[in-house]
């Protein structure tokens, strides 16, 4: 016996007739298209970055380098060194959009993991892995990057572990309590009487039926790492210097707000509208999937 | 359960909590690739030098012995000292933090002071155009970093209004129109998501409040509109936004720490990207404990604020 | 002149994207001072909506009638501010759920005391300003005026205790506290007529009898009109002084009591009495009425309980008549539009005349709970 929904079919346990009004919900609404058109604009740009970038994100110009200026040659300006904003842009989303993507997938498995188990085994079990998880929400998320900075040195990977690392407990409280829910329904306890072991009952029963609120997770936490990516880099603790990131950029504009404001400018527009768009459909997920509340991490 | 054993309780609870920080970053610590020492000294350090740091990090003793100074230090308050001025961790925290304070409760109160009455506004208001206004503007609060609306604000704000320095900070022992008019700028900068979130969340909830029984109630006794509104469902639909905003401090941390680089101000924010560049490891590890015990206790505070202010929770029960 | 009277009411919920859903559709309801009146019928029959309707509480319905009459003043022609001082102060309402019905962060005796400020006979400030400082400041002064009224109301209700009671919060009472509380602060400002919205539903056996009870002791005593909405006609019976029968948004039968339960012609109302375990006539085994009430976008033309009527016939898809059995005693139902009496309807053969009363469907009695 599985998940028993009557006749609807089901995409990972969730229940098709939901993705249908998920279809209507972004259709229908102006706000959720836009989010889906612009998220999946900058996605686009960023996996063909190198074919759309109409200038190397690292060639210099030197004749430009002392007078950064916005011309035809350059719609979005250079920056200090004579670099093409545009390009390194383009650039600056694969690291700004694969970080953020990174850190919520690993925050998620690693969360829902605990969650799932706390919330299913109860007891003990539950006591001791929300406690650890208490003590993940202790630790500042910016701090747990400064710390990982200063201990291994600046990286992709410490970026990626310490956006993780902040979204550990959300993830772990939200599946803990979906399982709570879920755990004396029906199905599960007959899952239970035709003898299918835990790890079958949680990944076949009681996970799929998580799914929907732990999606509107993901994606407001995939707009939550962005700002997140994009603060570290602005202090200059993000990923290497060099690389061309949104908060990077910005970070390097202030130096020359005085002479070239766009540069503190249009990283922070992309930036906004990304986060923006990626809100506002997961604001029509959010309603799609009749899932409630707002809070959470940074 | 009574009130002073479930304070006690959860005051237990949170030093459990900051006891296992500790620890973790005593390991963490430990656990660096090569030499701690390493870390303090820079890549290119003479031999001798690193066996006196180590020594007076007391990292030639065994581990256990380790441990339990690093621990009772910490209970007697001392994070240790500064490599590079020398100066206790204790007081070079407590230096930096006016600013960082100051930033971070102006920034608090603008929030609040817009969002409350903005979540009200668009609840009651709902899908007219006040309603399309404010979550506008807070969809947009939430979307946008800190530092970037600081940013903004720095070359519109700042540059138009002179009255305004554009950087810096001034103590509040200077008087309070200079600190204020210092402070305002990355206080709104701070303030503008976190009042984004508040909006939305206080808008949910009195809508969900609107539609309760006891509204119609309150209506059904014939007692002015606003009454009910403030009366009757101004408690109930700020309770949820009370139990977040504990958390939410995570966020204006983050947040301030980049504005404060924004606007050149002298608090803990520069102390701590300071410190890295000048690899100051014992103020790192000092931030992230004092900032670790700042949360959890903070995140006890709103608790026990939710449970005197929500008459169904009885000391113990359900949150 | 009655107290409340009501004429060709009709309540629609508009509906965007479909089909408007008319939940009462032109019923006549009147109550006259100081008796109980019952408005009985299942789940859907637009009783609720319709006792709704008396506050003016409905925001998002299109209400319209001939008539709407309290006290001779039409409620619909007055203003919202006027209609205030209609509520609380001449027509309290007593609500289902009490728990959700009551303010869950204010005392109960607070909740009486407001409308004993707002609309009794007490000299108390009830601006705006006094009152929030009230709630979130100082609290109600335990020897304010109002709040010695809240503590006497409440032992009026049959609270023991009262001054206790009063400053507890709602979750720390029993339903059937809180329903007394309900009651309380619905008299808080002298009312001539309370409407009660199932005031007994959520409550056990025994806890409801009381509550009936008590409502049945304020009417006789203090004077005050009942309109009793219930599912229950075992609750009208031993409580009403006369009743309206609705189905699926129209009046089916009404009258006096006694007239309804000694002489009840409408084939609905006979199906009800058949379905009152006990207090009723029939006595033997329970039965119930096959089929379940037509959804209100989807009701059938004429009489809506035809698809379901033992004793339907081609007239029946005609528009309602109205038949007067007796003073006061008025039937809506064809049978009797020729004259004279149809006899026995067998409701033992209930497939007999329909073919769709094959009683395959939901079994629908008298004891559903009202959404």
């Amino acid at each position: 016996m599985s998940t028993d929904y009557g006749d609807a079919d089901t995409f990972f346990g969730v229940r098709l007739d939901r993705f249908e009004r998920l279809y209507e919900a972004v259709a229908g609404d102006y706000k959720a298209t836009f989010g889906l058109v612009t998220v999946t604009l900058f996605v686009l740009a960023a996996i063909f970055a190198p074919e759309l970038a109409p200038y190397d994100p690292m060639a210099q110009e030197y004749a430009i380098m002392q007078a950064p200026s916005l011309s035809s040659a350059h719609p979005l300006g250079t920056d200090s060194f004579g670099r093409d904003l545009l390009s390194r842009m383009m650039y600056g989303a694969r690291v700004s959009l694969g970080v953020s993507l990174g850190a919520v997938t690993i925050g998620a498995v690693v969360g829902v993991s605990l969650g799932v188990v706390a919330g299913y085994f109860g007891g003990w079990v539950d006591d001791a892995l929300m406690r650890f998880v208490d003590v993940l929400w202790a630790f500042p998320w910016l701090l747990v990057a400064i710390m990982l900075v200063a201990i291994f040195g600046q990286g992709v990977w410490n970026v990626i572990a310490a956006i993780a690392f902040a979204y550990i407990d959300d993830f772990a409280r939200l599946a803990r309590g979906e399982v709570l829910s879920i755990r004396e329904e029906e199905f599960v306890l007959a899952a239970k009487n035709i003898g299918l072991g835990d790890l079958g009952i949680m990944t076949e029963e009681v996970l799929p039926n998580a799914v929907a609120p732990l999606i509107v997770q993901f994606t407001v936490l995939i707009a939550r790492a962005i700002l997140a990516e994009s603060t570290l880099s602005f202090l200059g603790i993000g990923v290497k210097p060099t690389t061309p990131t949104w908060g990077a950029l910005l970070g390097q504009g202030r130096s020359l707000i005085g002479q070239a404001w766009w540069i503190s400018i249009v990283p922070g527009v992309a930036i906004v509208i990304t986060v923006l768009g990626i809100n506002l459909f997961g604001d029509a997920l959010r309603d799609a999937f009749d899932v409630r509340g707002e809070g959470g991490s940074p | 359960m009574g009130v002073k054993r479930y304070v006690a309780k959860r005051t237990l609870q949170a030093i459990g909590v900051v006891y296992v920080v500790a620890t973790a970053v005593f390991v963490a610590v430990r656990s660096v690739p090569g030499d701690p020492a390493r870390l303090v000294l820079g890549g290119n350090a003479e031999p001798d030098e690193l066996a006196a740091v180590r020594a007076e990090l007391g990292l030639d003793q065994p581990i256990h012995v380790q441990y339990y100074r690093w621990m009772a230090d910490l209970a007697r308050g001392d994070l240790g000292d500064s490599i590079y001025t020398g100066q206790s961790v204790g007081a070079s925290i407590a230096n930096a933090a006016e600013p960082t304070l100051s930033i971070g409760l102006v920034g608090i109160t603008i929030a609040i002071l817009i969002a409350i009455p903005a979540g009200i506004v668009s609840a009651t208001r709902r899908d007219r155009w006040e309603d399309y206004v404010a979550t506008g503007v807070a969809f947009l609060g939430i979307s946008m970093p800190s530092f970037w609306i600081g940013i903004v604000l720095l070359l519109t704000v700042g540059t138009a209004v002179p009255a305004i320095p554009s950087f810096g900070y001034a103590s509040i022992s200077e008087g309070v129109v200079p600190w204020l008019s210092h402070v305002i700028l990355p206080a709104a900068a701070v303030g503008l998501p976190y009042a984004g979130i508040i909006t939305r969340m206080t808008r949910s909830s009195m809508l969900e409040v609107l539609s309760e029984d006891y509204m119609q109630t309150a209506r059904a006794k014939g007692l002015p509109p606003r009454l009910v509104l403030f009366k009757h469902g101004l408690q109930n639909a700020l309770m949820p936004v009370v139990t977040v905003a504990g958390i939410l401090f995570a966020l204006l941390l983050g947040g301030i720490v980049a504005v404060e680089m924004v606007f050149g101000v002298q608090g803990f924010g520069r102390l701590l990207i300071r410190s890295i560049e000048r690899q100051d490891f014992p103020i790192v590890q000092g931030s992230v404990i004092v900032v670790s015990i700042i949360f959890v206790f903070m995140n006890l505070f709103v608790d026990l604020l939710y449970m005197s202010i929500n008459p169904k929770i009885k000391y113990g029960g359900g949150a | 002149m009655s107290l409340l009277d009501i004429e060709d009411l009709s309540i629609t919920f508009p509906v965007e994207g479909g089909p408007d859903v008319p939940a009462v559709e032109g019923i006549d309801l009147s109550v006259e001072a100081g008796e109980i009146h019952g408005l009985v019928g299942e789940s859907g029959s637009g009783k609720s909506v319709t006792a709704r309707s008396v506050m003016r509480l409905l925001d998002d319905a299109e209400v319209g009638a001939k008539r709407f009459d309290y006290r001779g003043e039409d409620l619909y022609d007055k203003s919202e501010a006027e209609m205030r001082q209609v509520r609380g102060d001449e027509i309290g309402m007593v609500f289902q759920d009490s728990l959700s019905a009551l303010n869950p962060v204010m005392t109960v005796g607070e909740q009486i005391a407001e409308v004993v400020r707002h609309h009794g006979d007490v000299e108390e400030s009830t601006g705006l300003l006094s009152e929030l400082r009230r709630k979130y400041i100082t609290g109600t002064s335990t020897s304010a005026p109002s709040w010695r009224r809240a503590v006497s109301l409440l032992e009026t209700v049959g609270i023991p205790d009262p001054e206790t009671v009063a400053t507890s919060y709602p979750h720390q009472l029993s339903g059937g506290q809180r329903q007394r509380v309900m009651i309380a602060s619905a008299l808080g400002g002298d009312p001539s007529l309370i409407v009660a919205d199932e005031p007994t539903t959520a409550l056990d056996v025994t806890v409801e009898a009381g509550i009936l009870g008590e409502l049945r002791r304020l009417c006789d005593e203090l004077d005050v009109a009942i309109l009793l909405i219930t599912h229950d006609l075992g609750v009208v019976a031993e409580t009403c002084d006369s009743v309206t029968v609705m189905y699926s948004g129209s009046v089916m039968e009404r009258g006096r009591t006694d007239q309804l339960f000694e002489n009840p012609v409408h084939p609905y109302t006979k199906g009800l009495l058949r379905s009152i375990p006990e207090g009723a006539s029939t006595g033997g085994e329970l039965t119930t009425i096959p089929g379940s009430a037509p959804e209100p976008t989807d009701r059938p033309d004429g009489c809506p309980f035809r698809d379901r009527c033992p004793a339907a016939f081609d007239a029946c898809s005609e528009p309602l008549p109205e038949h007067v059995v007796d003073d006061g005693h008025v039937s809506h139902c064809h049978l009797y539009t020729e004259g004279d009496d149809p006899g026995e309807v067998t409701w033992d053969a209930p497939a007999a005349t329909n073919g769709s009363l094959d009683g395959t469907t939901e079994r629908t009695h008298t004891e559903v709970t009202d959404g």
